[in-house]
């Protein structure tokens, strides 16, 4: 599977709780079949893609201000402010990369 | 990042107690196997650890740990905990405790507040040492507590805070 095709899939399935495919069908009005076949690395079309990108960012949008928060911070709040919040960024970064190696890991074994 | 996240921090503490083996690293931290490898693997990587012969070994690279142990990454990893205890102390099914008080003290004051912190400290430290000791007792790195203590101006933390932001 195209990496990009994988990652936009693991973060859809993130966003929305590990979805079946029926709901991931439900979801991005994608066909079931189709759907299966996309998270077994069928090559998406970009109607597709673009489908399940919107699903995404309609999910991030309706759950969190984040990205406006972060635009605002970024206008508006000094350079040590900034720091300190792309340290604590960065650490919970850190605490995601072991967990998804992890997950790697025992795929692997 | 050259400092330690928490997770890091908690698997060399088991390392250090002869814990030399994924599987008892895991039973000593409770934390799921798979993690503790993706962890020593970062901290093989970091040189702060060694793995011969089978047996993972605290690393003796100056270098690495001089990275590890600035005070900037020891505040950072000490901010990490700090919220991580927060947020279990508040969460609503725990018997843990975290109390914070703010009163205005007179040096006499102060001095007596710091004798019994004082005492605190001297408390735990022989704890320590009396384990140290002890061949029988067996150190279960997950069952520890968390302990802290400490006081400081209210104003200087005020101040701190607006100036982060200007």
């Amino acid at each position: 599977m195209k990496s990009e095709q994988k990652r936009l899939i693991e973060r859809f399935k993130e966003l929305y709780g590990n979805p079946t495919y029926k709901e991931m069908a439900e979801i991005t009005d994608i066909q079931m079949t189709r759907a299966f076949r996309l998270c077994n690395g069928f090559e998406m079309k970009l109607t597709e893609y673009l489908k399940i990108s919107k699903k995404i960012d309609e999910k991030i949008a309706e759950t969190s201000t984040i990205k406006d928060t972060f635009n605002t911070c970024l206008n508006e709040l000094s350079a040590n402010a900034l720091k300190e919040i792309e340290k604590f960024c960065v650490r919970k970064l850190e605490v995601k990369q072991i967990l998804k190696s992890s997950i790697i890991k025992e795929v692997v074994a | 990042m050259k400092g330690l996240v928490l997770l890091e921090r908690v698997v060399l503490e088991s390392i250090s107690k002869n814990n030399n083996n994924v599987s008892l690293i895991a039973r000593d931290v409770e934390i799921d196997s798979s993690i503790v490898l993706s962890v020593l693997a970062r901290l093989t990587a970091k040189g702060l650890v060694t793995y011969i012969a089978g047996n993972y070994q605290i690393a003796q690279n100056q270098i690495a740990w001089h990275a590890a142990n600035r005070i900037e990454s020891v505040r950072d990893e000490i901010k990490e905990l700090n919220d991580n205890i927060v947020d279990t102390c508040f969460s609503e099914e725990n018997s843990n405790i975290y109390k914070l008080q703010k009163i205005l003290l007179s040096e006499k004051e102060e001095k007596i507040l710091n004798s019994l912190l004082n005492n605190v400290e001297s408390y735990i430290t022989n704890l320590r040492n009396d384990r140290k000791k002890d061949r029988k007792f067996h150190d279960v790195t997950s069952k520890q507590k968390v302990v802290f203590w400490g006081h400081t101006n209210y104003g200087q933390v005020l101040n701190k805070s607006i100036e982060k932001v200007s």
